[in-house]
């Protein structure tokens, strides 16, 4: 038998039971795939791990406000996203988390090429040479789909930011991508 | 965005797992969250454990119960329909007939001599009321001279020697005294319709006999978890577990109602099947446990001397040989684990049924139930958070030669 095999309104419900087991299970379930989504925030397992274990208490926790309106995957993601973001906020108090620089020059580049068929360990190198600030945009904008208004508005900054720090993590991750 | 799809399937195509310290630590965080709740729990576990263990006492006695007087209905039901006819007695070379009116007392002053003085045959379809009389042993003073048995005589073409005959009673030489036939009196008399096996059976209780036994258990581990598994809402779940136990098997009466039994059993198996989540996968887990068993009981017959029940009661002591853990057919040993002892409590029922000849078939119930935490404790768990009883439900057949 494997996870899949509970459905997914019982591991809710058990998990708002306080049960052990069902929580268990919705972690062993979904525990993939959201570090995943911390690795490309945090770019280095430790800091990814404590994201996913930060987040996975938070669901736990309020497991109780999830109304059963929209994804329940959704909603794990949301708050995984979420607790990455509020992590490397504290993480960099004291330093210049986004640069408010000038907009990065959007300069003409060819995504023509053929991009390698590499995984996410092999990406995260790459990953962790991007500012955490245009690494940040970059996943809400390319994974979560975010528009810049709505980051402008998540990490309370403007949208011209928000564009020429994607600008400059996708300029980055080609260059990259071409070097190799 | 040819690159954004490119980095958002790379992403969300994460085949690397965290480590399970990340799950651990979730744990430990949830656990400091709940801990008053998990001590709440475990306080009503335990004072729930106590009425768990009342419905288990329950549920055992019920199934002997009713085990017991199935197995006695049937058994009895057999017992009067399908036995041999009995042994035919008539003096040499007169014969006994229907037309006989009056009481045929036949003496056997001189029975030590050996003399074969009755191997005649009744005719077909003819039935006598005989009664025994014997001289019982000095202890039992009040049944001097007292009639030890009667039967009904059928007609059969086998002859009987005396000799035979007490030896098939079991009755010695020397305190025999008549037997005496009344055809006459057949149907005026309150006798039993009993036949030769019943007889025979009569004298079970009084015999020595050594044998095999054999039993078939639904074995439980008592504990928390296995309680747990028993609630259709939880994730683990308690499965029926079945063992089997083999030995030899003595015993004695000891008065005209009581006596013992005693085994041995070099193989008796205890073991408790789960299917529970471990790590992300639902697998069957299943505790064995291998011991070499000695019990002695107390049984009192609580039927005629003819027809025997027994209720037995007594304890038993086991020594592990063994305990295995196998999970998903992968197996471990967790000696470690259990204690080497265990003693604990029977209560039982059985039925003797001869088979011809000096053997004896007895199927018989028993429930068992260990009075010590054979749980000592592991890594993970200490032996006082998992009190863990051994307890079985036994079907048990057994194989017995009478010597005496």
């Amino acid at each position: 038998m494997s996870t899949e095999l509970f459905s997914e309104e019982r591991i809710i419900e058990g998990c708002r039971e306080g049960k052990r087991q069902y929580q268990e299970i919705l972690y062993r379930r979904y525990a993939q795939k959201m570090y995943g989504i911390c690795l490309s925030y945090a770019a280095s397992r430790p800091l990814a791990q404590d994201m996913l274990q930060e987040a996975f208490i938070k669901i736990f926790n309020n497991i109780e406000s999830f109304k059963g309106q929209g994804s329940f995957e959704g909603w794990i993601r949301r708050i995984v996203v979420n607790t990455s973001i509020d992590m490397l906020r504290q993480k960099n108090t004291s330093e210049h988390f986004i640069s408010h620089e000038e907009p990065f020059e959007n300069k003409a580049f060819t995504e023509n090429e053929a991009l390698p068929k590499i995984q996410l360990k092999e990406l995260l190198e790459f990953i962790s040479r991007l500012p955490e600030g245009a690494r940040m945009i970059f996943n809400l904008f390319a994974v979560e789909g975010y528009t810049h208004k709505e980051i402008a508005q998540e990490l309370n900054i403007s949208e011209g930011t928000s564009k020429s720090q994607f600008n400059r993590a996708r300029h980055l991750l080609m260059g990259w991508l071409e070097e190799n | 965005m040819k690159i954004n799809k490119w980095y958002k399937n790379i992403v969300e195509s994460n085949n690397e797992s965290p480590p399970e310290v990340v799950w651990e630590e979730i744990q430990n965080h949830l656990d400091v969250d709940t801990v008053w709740t998990r001590i709440d729990t475990s306080l009503s576990n335990q004072a729930t454990k106590k009425k768990r263990i009342a419905a288990f006492a329950i549920a055992a006695t019920l199934f002997l119960t009713v085990s017991t007087l199935g197995l006695w209905y049937i058994l009895s039901t057999y017992s009067i329909h399908d036995t041999q006819p009995l042994v035919i007695l008539e003096p040499e070379a007169e014969q006994f007939t229907d037309e006989n009116e009056e009481e045929d007392e036949i003496e056997y002053p001189d029975l030590s001599s050996n003399q074969e003085v009755l191997t005649a045959f009744v005719q077909d379809e003819t039935e006598y009321h005989a009664i025994i009389e014997a001289q019982l042993p000095a202890i039992y003073p009040e049944y001097e001279t007292h009639p030890v048995d009667s039967f009904i005589l059928k007609a059969d073409h086998t002859p009987v020697s005396i000799p035979m005959l007490l030896a098939d009673l079991q009755i010695h030489n020397e305190t025999f005294k008549t037997i005496s036939y009344n055809p006459s009196n057949l149907g005026n008399q309150e006798i039993m319709s009993y036949t030769g096996d019943a007889v025979w059976a009569g004298s079970i209780h009084s015999s020595v006999f050594i044998g095999f036994t054999g039993h078939l258990a639904n074995t439980w581990l008592l504990n928390d978890k296995t309680f747990t598994g028993l609630k259709s809402d939880e994730l683990t779940f308690t499965d029926p577990s079945f063992g089997s136990n083999f030995g030899i098997h003595m015993g004695m009466g000891v008065t005209n109602r009581l006596g013992l039994r005693g085994e041995f059993l070099w193989v008796s198996r205890n073991r408790q099947t789960y299917r529970e989540y471990i790590s992300g996968n639902f697998v069957s887990n299943d505790l064995i446990l291998d011991y070499y068993m000695l019990k002695l009981l107390a049984r009192y017959n609580a039927g005629s001397n003819l027809q025997p029940h027994y209720l037995l009661a007594g304890a038993y002591t086991g020594l592990m040989q063994q305990a295995t853990q196998v999970i998903n057919g992968f197996s471990q040993y967790v000696d470690s684990e259990y204690e080497n002892l265990d003693y604990g409590l029977i209560l039982g029922y059985e039925y003797p049924v001869p088979l011809g000849g000096r053997l004896i078939f007895t199927p018989g119930v028993f429930v068992k139930m260990g009075m010590i935490n054979i749980f000592s404790g592991n890594e993970n768990i200490p032996y006082y958070l998992n009190r863990t009883h051994n307890a079985s439900f036994n079907l048990s057949f057994s194989i017995s030669y009478s010597f005496y």
